[in-house]
């Protein structure tokens, strides 16, 4: 039976990297997801992936167990994000994760949306990709991550209420408003 | 039927185009190893310069940033104000460079003596030219 992770910070506070290096293997997926998600840059989000597991092993002594490990992380990451997107703001993010996984053209809610029922059926999903990424980036960073977080990585509102530091009732009027959003800039691949 | 889906349904379904988003093969596989080689080599996040994290302030706290600049200018100018109105009232507290200028200008007992004597060798001098330029009205001599 694989230890839970509690086990496995305690075994990491003590010194022992090898249980850390399980924690991160358990956790590398969402919290590179989350800041792919956000940056939109393959290169970026890996740094601060890095960068996250390496402060969160440096920050471990602080770390009290009231929250899940995962949160705790998330909570790294989703600061590191919104200090390196408030530095990212002069430049032009550049998307450079443009393929997709195989599965995606076996997807039966993606076939549907590129299928004759849509207006676009002449969109490829390269191109659904391409403009659902734009519209993405016309977010704010906490709408972006909000989304980010509830529709594509199947967050409950109070977890991610406890990752961002704010209230369920926040997290809904943000989530309700970045989805308005998002309808209206992708409204040709909505009807 | 896909059509009749209200459109958050069909946005979500969008959305879930992003899950299928994912690095090159092999990423994670390395990853963990990465960041354990990164911690056992001590590579902790260097401390910044403190001119790299002024900047850093600059850029995400621009309105902080503005506010600082002009406190800095203003006390800049308040200070500038207070020495002109300083100097112009001759304070003894303080000295400007005028007083430097004043001061090698004032004359004192050696330097009375001395332009007195310059000023008798200049009359000795111009004597024999005004005598010599002395004409009789009458003769016109």
């Amino acid at each position: 039976m694989d230890p839970s992770d509690a086990e496995l910070v305690r075994h990491a506070q003590g010194g022992d990297i090898e249980c850390f290096n399980e924690l991160v293997r358990r956790h590398q997926e969402r919290v590179y997801g989350t800041l792919y998600h956000m940056t939109a840059n393959h290169e970026d989000a890996n740094d601060l992936a890095q960068e996250t597991f390496i402060k969160a092993w440096h920050a471990l002594g602080s770390f009290k167990g009231e929250s899940g490990f995962y949160t705790w992380v998330y909570r790294i990451a989703v600061n590191k994000t919104l200090n390196f997107l408030k530095q990212r703001r002069n430049r032009t993010p550049q998307m450079s994760l443009n393929d997709l996984d195989q599965n995606a053209e076996h997807d039966p809610d993606l076939v549907a949306l590129v299928s004759e029922h849509t207006p676009r059926r002449d969109a490829g999903l390269a191109e659904l990709q391409e403009h659902l990424n734009a519209a993405m980036l016309k977010l704010s960073e906490v709408h972006r991550m909000v989304v980010t977080f509830h529709d594509i990585q199947g967050l409950p509102h109070e977890e991610i209420a406890r990752i961002m530091d704010c209230n369920v009732g926040t997290v809904r009027s943000r989530l309700y408003y970045a989805r308005q959003q998002l309808q209206g800039l992708l409204s040709d691949y909505l009807k | 039927m896909d059509s009749i889906l209200p459109e958050h349904e069909r946005l979500l379904r969008l959305l879930a185009l992003k899950r299928h988003e994912v690095p090159p093969p092999g990423y994670f596989d390395r990853f963990a190893d990465r960041v354990v080689l990164h911690i056992k080599a001590g590579q902790v996040p260097a401390p910044e310069p403190w001119w790299a994290r002024l900047r850093e302030w600059l850029v995400t706290e621009p309105a902080l940033a503005g506010s600082y600049a002009m406190l800095v200018t203003g006390g800049l100018f308040f200070a500038l104000s207070v020495y002109h109105l300083s100097d112009r009232g001759a304070s003894p507290g303080l000295i400007s460079p005028h007083h430097f200028g004043a001061v090698a200008a004032m004359p004192g007992p050696a330097t009375d003596a001395a332009a007195k004597r310059d000023l008798e060798k200049i009359q000795f001098r111009l004597q024999p030219e005004v005598v010599t330029n002395r004409t009789n009205p009458r003769t016109g001599r």
